[in-house]
């Protein structure tokens, strides 16, 4: 449910971004870990961005999968299904190295 | 036309946060993020640690609805205010913001934030805490930290409540401690039971160190 919160961020950032311009898209960077649904966003969107100047944006989601380093034998690896444990060594305990991003890459706004 | 902005989505929340943190370190008072699911014991743990603590202690407390938590808080003669997010999954900074303004944190040295009861939105959302513990507890099940990585991995301590409970519940505590680890390696894990008392102490030891 925290989406609408995460989606009214979104719209502020994008409307403070380019003041009296239409914004016509907006590129979200998503990591895997970020706890973020896509579709909740979409859903969202619709309705904080109504009787705005980012009504009807188009929206692209990026997304970055999660990459973790073996705190052990320093391995890095994707992770797959939820699965922390490294395939190289077994060790269980990795350090994020990327998946968690969330924000705002760009804007696409009328010329 | 494209435009970079490369802005992170929290960025609102981030910032109030930092102004939180600089309230309570210029009011001498640490605090203390309190997340769980519904029913695991947030509450039960904030009140036998004011008992235990021997610091002046306040707290926020954060529900959907009703003030069944802050009047329990509250008889303990202890300053607390209570938030309604009114449906909201969770706590966010300016939230907290508003809600200190209500309370008085003169002399107090650690502040309790009861998060909303859930282990998916509160991980999101930092307050201006110096610390996130997370509460697990038995009858929830051993599972926990593999189904909720996001909530596990931001935890700065764990608390497993509900431990009286272990003969009746199959629950491996090996299999959660290493769900937890496999996410946090650094995280301590504190074993207790709100209800005995057991495991208590060491909890207590930990909060004394972070307020001192």
């Amino acid at each position: 449910m925290h989406e609408l919160a995460i989606t009214q961020n979104i719209v502020d950032i994008a409307l403070r971004s380019a003041p009296e311009r239409q914004v016509k898209g907006i590129t979200i960077v998503l990591g895997e870990l970020s706890g973020i649904v896509e579709d909740s966003v979409r859903f969202c969107f619709d309705v904080v961005a109504a009787d705005t100047a980012a009504k009807g944006a188009a929206l692209t989601f990026r997304r970055v999968p999660a990459h973790v380093r073996c705190t052990k034998c320093a391995f890095e690896f994707k992770l797959d299904n939820g699965d922390w444990a490294c395939p190289q060594c077994g060790h269980l305990g990795g350090q994020v190295m990327q998946g968690r991003e969330c924000y705002i890459e760009s804007i696409d706004v009328e010329d | 036309m494209k435009i970079k902005i490369v802005k992170n989505i929290l960025d609102a929340n981030d910032q109030m946060a930092l102004e939180n943190k600089k309230l309570f370190d210029g009011a001498g008072v640490v605090a203390i993020n309190i997340m769980a699911s519904p029913g695991a014991g947030k509450t039960s743990l904030i009140l036998k640690t004011i008992d235990l603590l021997g610091l002046p202690v306040a707290v926020v407390e954060g529900d959907i609805a009703s003030t069944f938590d802050a009047e329990k808080v509250g008889a303990k003669k202890v300053p607390v205010v209570q938030i309604n997010t009114g449906g909201a999954c969770h706590l966010d900074a300016a939230m907290i913001r508003k809600a200190v303004k209500r309370l008085s944190l003169k002399g107090a040295r650690v502040l309790f934030v009861e998060n909303v009861g859930n282990l998916v939105c509160p991980a999101e959302f930092k307050l201006g805490e110096s610390a996130r513990v997370v509460v697990a507890s038995v009858p929830e099940g051993d599972d926990k930290p593999y189904k909720y990585p996001g909530m596990f991995s931001a935890a700065t301590a764990v608390v497993l409540n509900k431990m009286d409970t272990l003969p009746v519940i199959d629950f491996d505590v090996r299999r959660f401690k290493k769900g937890v680890h496999a996410v946090n390696a650094g995280a301590p894990i504190f074993e207790v039971s709100c209800k005995t008392g057991q495991g208590l102490d060491s909890w207590i030891e930990w909060l004394r160190k972070l307020a001192s």
